[in-house]
């Protein structure tokens, strides 16, 4: 990737490597990733990921929330609405509140699902940089600042 | 189950494997870097860094693949691999698993072949 696609904040650089990154200590595999079918007309996932994180480098460093996110807190919406719309269970103000809180507490429970997830892939990639350089990571420990 | 042969270069147009590179800035400060290598290159990288030759400024130029994003740090950001994951169309609960990339790929291609001929 050119040069010019780069873009980084203070602490991320989107298609390519961030400035004084060196010799290689470790490296873990994350993933095997197919992607059948391309879009736009792309011939490669080459080309794929050149595009894509030439458009994420362009684009501003602000937080988003997850597409996934925001289709729950839509559907929750649309699902109070909806169901309130056709009359069912009780008066339609009640239940499309009923429906609501009862749509977000599911979002509550699939983003908690979703951190414990989170936690659960942050400790086994901890576990495996340690397995693939244990030396690099013993160095990293003693360098912290003690408390 | 026999994993199946697959062109390389029908594996490097349609596959990665997703990387997690990390090691030392030139000023002594970790930092780690998500990276695409190509199937055909998996065996190349895996030596080159396992000896010390790996540098991250020539990974594209010496042809494994792409950087997808990299930074200072120890780990990357939860919402950077969040992203990577979405971008690669991977859960978080499938990450960093204990597989044998080369094999799932060879059988996830095969098995896509097989139900286009199907259909």
């Amino acid at each position: 990737m050119a040069e010019n696609t780069q873009k980084s904040d203070n602490s991320v650089t989107w298609g390519g490597v961030v400035a004084g990154a060196a010799v290689a200590a470790g490296a873990v595999l994350v993933f095997p990733s197919v992607v059948p079918s391309l879009a736009g007309g792309l011939e490669s996932i080459g080309e794929a990921i050149v595009s894509t994180v030439t458009g994420i480098a362009g684009e501003a460093a602000v937080p988003t929330i997850s597409a996934e996110t925001a289709r729950t807190i839509a559907g929750a919406t649309l699902l109070g609405g909806g169901l309130a719309y056709l009359g069912m269970g009780g008066s339609s103000k009640k239940s499309a509140d009923d429906l609501f809180d009862e749509a977000v507490t599911t979002q509550d429970q699939a983003g908690f699902a979703a951190r414990e997830d989170m936690k659960r892939m942050q400790a086994l990639m901890m576990a495996r940089m340690q397995v693939a350089n244990p030396q690099h990571m013993a160095e990293l420990a003693a360098a912290q600042p003690q408390r | 189950m026999t994993t199946p042969t697959i062109a390389p270069d029908e594996a490097n147009r349609l596959a990665r494997m997703v990387m997690l590179v990390y090691g030392k800035m030139d000023d002594g400060g970790p930092y780690w870097s998500y990276v695409a290598v190509k199937p055909s290159e998996y065996d190349r990288f895996t030596a080159q860094w396992r000896k010390g030759g790996l540098n991250m400024q020539h990974f594209e130029k010496a042809g494994f693949g792409e950087v997808v994003v990299s930074g200072r740090g120890v780990i990357p950001p939860s919402h950077v691999t969040k992203q990577v994951a979405e971008l690669f169309g991977g859960r978080i609960r499938d990450l960093f698993g204990d597989v044998d990339p080369k094999s799932l790929i060879s059988q996830t291609i095969a098995k896509l072949k097989n139900n286009a001929v199907q259909s």
